[in-house]
């Protein structure tokens, strides 16, 4: 077991893995037949300003115990925030309470032995700051400064914010498989508000890293959520009307996301997919593809096997637009008759990419000439059985390749099988929001409603 | 324990006083201890959150119910206030020693050295023999699990048993039990006892390769008894209503038209079109679109709208918000005037306001803020059949999924998921895929008739990252003008 340094956590990762250890063996002793259980634990500090002082100061720390317990295909499965020894002996006779009550289900066990990542490698995740509430407090008011004198008098600080949390998860499965990962996560945003004509517009920009040393700088963060706020002033509908659309790559990753839900086994086996397929169909333009790298170092995605053990793969899920697998926990996998791919927690670091040369931001407005450049998704629905798409957004007007006039008060609207098939491009312009990464996404074209 | 008439306040904090302080060794006094240490460093508010709770879940997927979920929350939030500034510290644990770990993180986090003074202005306390709103009695406890089974598959056969379309069914069963104790340094101590459930059924229709779902939701602050009868029936007729519905629909229209919307849940564009906006935390921060509007028209004569905390029984009500303060009936817009906001202590306090019970947080681990609890517009007197008779070309939108907003822009959205043309007054084809947005301040001007049919529907309510229950509610509206986003 390496590592003892413990950033803001209160247990080490030997505590929490003892922990779940324990727990796991109080279920069984209690007459559990099967059991996975899990120790997690995060801490940190958050640190808000505006108009140059803290507005709020949050020491976060929250821990718990979650025991899952099977008897022949019947699940139970119960959670504590309370560790000691009681309230894990309680927590257990809970989760072997329901197991005794529920129906059976033949598919539900834990992860069959050989799926289980007894030697996947470690991956690198935990680089602790150890910054204080002061220090993180200062990083915050700079963000604020930064979007202050970006701004002038057109735009003020909504909210400007430093946190750095770092987390602790270790699980235990049945007798002998024991295993943990540790992370940091640094985050600095702001939300900046301009106000023209008695017109207010809002936006905000973050920077999030497990390394302290890669984060853009406060100055930067404030500085961005100022430019994007003003860029927004003066907005106004467009008449409906049917155009292109340039999903910028800061909301592009919704498209993953839902391309994630469609793939993902409860839809699946639910048959509320619009992607029923199957393995080899058609789905995307046949320039796509969409990668999964789990061991990325320092990913914010990253881990070398999810909550139920199972090894983690590095693998196409999408290539050449075609659907290569499925994001499945082994409950799906059994009832698919595959085997899981490691994502019982969700998705990996994804790559969204087109096998086409990728080109910068500019050149894909150029290249879409005259359409919408959307820069934002403000809400909506999308249909998972039938992809019928509909959001409200908000973004530019694009002529000649060129910004005439932002746009907001509108929806954008399509059908996910169609505007998947009409990806045109993939810029090379790629953002990483969380699990994804991702260019700009041009879109041959969808329905624009406004007044 | 059962609910009785002689039930009050009083017996709330007692029962939490029991369940929260007592196994912990903490008294009213070791409280005090505590509140003075916050208030050191030269805090003008301090307080202490207890929270206690137990919930369940029980699964229906394929006919079976296969899994089911418990959990146990515990802990303690310890925040010091100087004017609009807050130091928060919480902890899992609700040992002395933790509380003391807690309140010496939020000490250090206050940077100002003033001299320690108490809030002035008028202590706020909940009247000890105020009824209490809900049953005490823990909703895991009043059904066995064999029971709680029985009604999942009762739900499932009556979705089958329906139509035969229905070729899928799942459902949850979820109940939820907390107490919770707030002790402030201004000497307010209260206590509440919460029960919560909600039974949620999703279907899925087929006819020929054509599939489409449909979602039911109830729930209220009740016992699970309570399910049985006409919730029953209501959650399951609507899930299996708007999957056949959608079977059939065809993609919507795109562009400005006439919207009525149905009673109930579709109240969702008042809680997003101006609730957040007339949260007063958005109004001493200038992010509202709503900030220095206060005694103006923001909405059509006739419409008036309401937050109210005290409706017996329903999801959004409370005895006491997070912050001790007893729950009220606020009217917010009267008329079509701006009349009212809803206040938590930390924005009453730099506004000069009253809190109004409006003060609310999702546990010990979270800061409370202000939020909605059941908000809605208030009946009118027109005849629904009316109002739908009065649109020559439009939608008519009964059910819809969720919706969010933009307070500083007012632009809001929501989604239908039941929804059909109107023309020539008369309700035609169902549609698939309505989004429907406008902008906060302009939308409720447009409101041209209030239905006679008041109802409110469950809803879950988010903001800066916390979820609370809440109600969203109305009559049926005709609104004159909103973007329909279709796709046709």
């Amino acid at each position: 077991m390496q590592g003892t340094e413990k950033g803001y956590l209160l247990n080490s990762r030997g505590d929490l893995s003892q922990i779940a250890r324990n727990a796991a063996n109080r279920a069984l002793a209690l007459g559990a037949q099967e059991v996975v259980a899990s120790a997690t634990e995060m801490a940190g500090i958050v640190m808000r300003a505006r108009r140059g002082v803290f507005e709020n100061a949050v020491r976060e720390g929250a821990q718990f115990v979650t025991i899952r317990v099977f008897h022949r295909g019947r699940m139970g499965t119960a959670t504590t925030a309370a560790l000691d020894p009681d309230a894990i002996d309680l927590t257990a006779g809970r989760a072997i309470a329901i197991a005794q009550t529920v129906e059976s289900d033949p598919d539900a066990a834990p992860a069959d032995d050989e799926w289980l990542a007894r030697s996947a490698p470690e991956i690198e995740m935990f680089v602790p700051s150890g910054l204080s509430a002061q220090d993180l407090g200062r990083i915050a008011l700079e963000i604020e400064a930064g979007c202050i004198a970006e701004g002038e008098d057109a735009v003020r600080v909504g909210e400007a914010g430093a946190a750095s949390v770092d987390a602790c998860s270790a699980i235990a499965i049945g007798r002998d498989f024991d295993r943990s990962l540790i992370g940091s996560r640094h985050d600095l945003w702001c939300t900046a508000l301009g106000e023209r004509d008695g017109m207010m517009a809002q936006d905000s920009w973050s920077s999030t890293d497990r390394r302290l040393s890669q984060l853009q700088s406060a100055a930067l963060v404030g500085a961005t959520a100022a430019d994007r706020a003003r860029r927004k002033l003066g907005g106004r509908a467009l008449t409906t009307r049917t155009c292109p659309v340039l999903f910028d790559a800061t909301v592009a990753a919704s498209l993953v996301h839902e391309i994630v839900r469609a793939l993902g086994g409860h839809a699946q086996v639910r048959g509320a997919t619009f992607l029923g397929g199957g393995i080899d169909s058609q789905a995307l333009a046949d320039h796509i593809d969409l990668l999964e790298d789990p061991f990325e170092p320092f990913g914010l995605a990253s881990g070398a096997c999810d909550g139920e053990g199972v090894v983690s793969l590095r693998r196409r899920v999408i290539a050449g637009g075609r659907v290569q697998g499925y994001f499945l926990s082994c409950l799906y996998a059994r009832k698919l008759g595959l085997v899981p791919t490691g994502n019982a927690d969700g998705p990996r670091n994804l790559h969204f990419t087109s096998r086409d040369r990728a080109e910068p931001l500019d050149a894909m407005l150029r290249r879409m000439g005259r359409g919408l450049w959307l820069t934002e998704l403000i809400g909506g629905a999308v249909d998972p059985v039938s992809g019928a798409y509909s959001k409200a957004a908000a973004g530019f007007w694009i002529e000649d390749g060129e910004v005439a006039f932002p746009v907001q008060d509108i929806t954008i609207a399509g059908d996910l099988p169609v505007m998947l098939r009409q990806i045109v491009a993939i810029g090379s312009d790629v953002h990483r929001n969380g699990a994804v990464r991702t260019g700009s996404v041009l879109i041959e074209r969808m329905r624009v409603s406004g007044r | 324990m059962s609910l009785e008439d002689s039930l009050s306040q009083a017996n709330a904090l007692a029962i939490a006083e029991r369940q929260l302080l007592a196994p912990s060794d903490l008294t009213r006094t070791s409280l005090d201890v505590a509140l003075d240490r916050l208030l050191g460093n030269g805090a003008t508010y301090a307080d202490l959150y207890f929270q206690a709770g137990q919930s369940e879940t029980w699964s229906l997927e394929d006919g079976r119910v296969a899994a089911g979920n418990f959990a146990i929350s515990q802990g303690v939030g310890a925040r010091a206030v100087i004017s609009d500034q807050t130091a928060f510290a919480y902890s899992s644990a609700m040992t002395p020693d933790a509380i003391d770990t807690a309140t010496g993180a939020v000490r250090s986090m206050l940077l100002h050295g003033d001299e320690a003074r108490r809030a002035g202005g008028v202590r706020i306390e909940a009247d000890p023999a105020r009824p209490l709103l809900y049953t005490v009695d823990n909703p895991l406890e009043g059904m066995s699990a064999a029971e709680k089974i029985c009604l999942l598959q009762e739900v499932d056969r009556r979705c089958r048993e329906a139509d035969s379309r229905i070729v899928q069914v799942s459902a949850q069963l979820q109940a939820s039990h907390t107490c919770v104790l707030v002790a402030g340094s201004d000497g307010c101590i209260a206590g509440d006892v919460r029960p919560l459930v909600q039974l949620i059924v999703t279907v899925v229709a087929q006819a020929g390769s054509k599939r489409a779902m449909g979602n039911g939701v109830e729930g209220g602050r009740i016992t699970l008894a309570g399910f049985y009868g006409e919730r029953l029936d209501r959650v399951v007729s609507t899930a299996v209503r708007i999957a056949l519905i959608n079977l059939d629909a065809r993609p919507a229209p795109s562009g400005v038209m006439s919207v009525v919307l149905g009673n109930g849940f579709p109240g969702v564009l008042l809680h997003e079109a101006v609730g957040h906006g007339l949260e007063a935390d958005a109004h001493r921060k200038r992010t509202s679109v709503f900030a220095d509007r206060m005694g103006s028209s923001i909405a059509a004569k006739g419409v008036t709208v309401i937050d109210d905390g005290t409706i017996p029984e329903h999801r959004g009500s409370l005895n006491v918000d997070d912050e001790g303060v007893p729950s009220a009936r606020n009217l917010l817009i009267e008329d079509g005037r701006l009349v009212g906001l809803m206040q938590d202590r930390t924005s009453a306090a730099i506004m000069g306001a009253t809190p109004s019970g409006n003060g609310r947080r999702q546990s010990y681990a979270h800061l409370p803020m202000p939020r909605m609890t059941n908000t809605y517009l208030a009946a009118g007197e027109a005849d629904p059949a009316d109002i739908v008779r009065s649109v020559q070309k439009g939608i008519y939108a009964p059910q819809f999924g969720g919706g969010t907003v933009d307070i500083t822009s007012g632009q809001f959205n929501f989604s239908a998921t039941e929804a059909y043309l109107i023309e020539e007054g008369r309700i035609t084809a169902p549609i698939h895929g309505a989004t429907l947005i406008g902008m906060g301040h302009e939308a409720l001007a447009h409101v041209s008739m209030v239905g006679n049919d008041l109802r409110l529907a469950d809803g879950v309510c988010g903001k800066d990252g916390q979820t609370v229950p809440v109600c969203v509610g109305q009559p049926t509206l005709r609104i004159d003008e909103m973007v329909v986003g279709g796709t046709a």
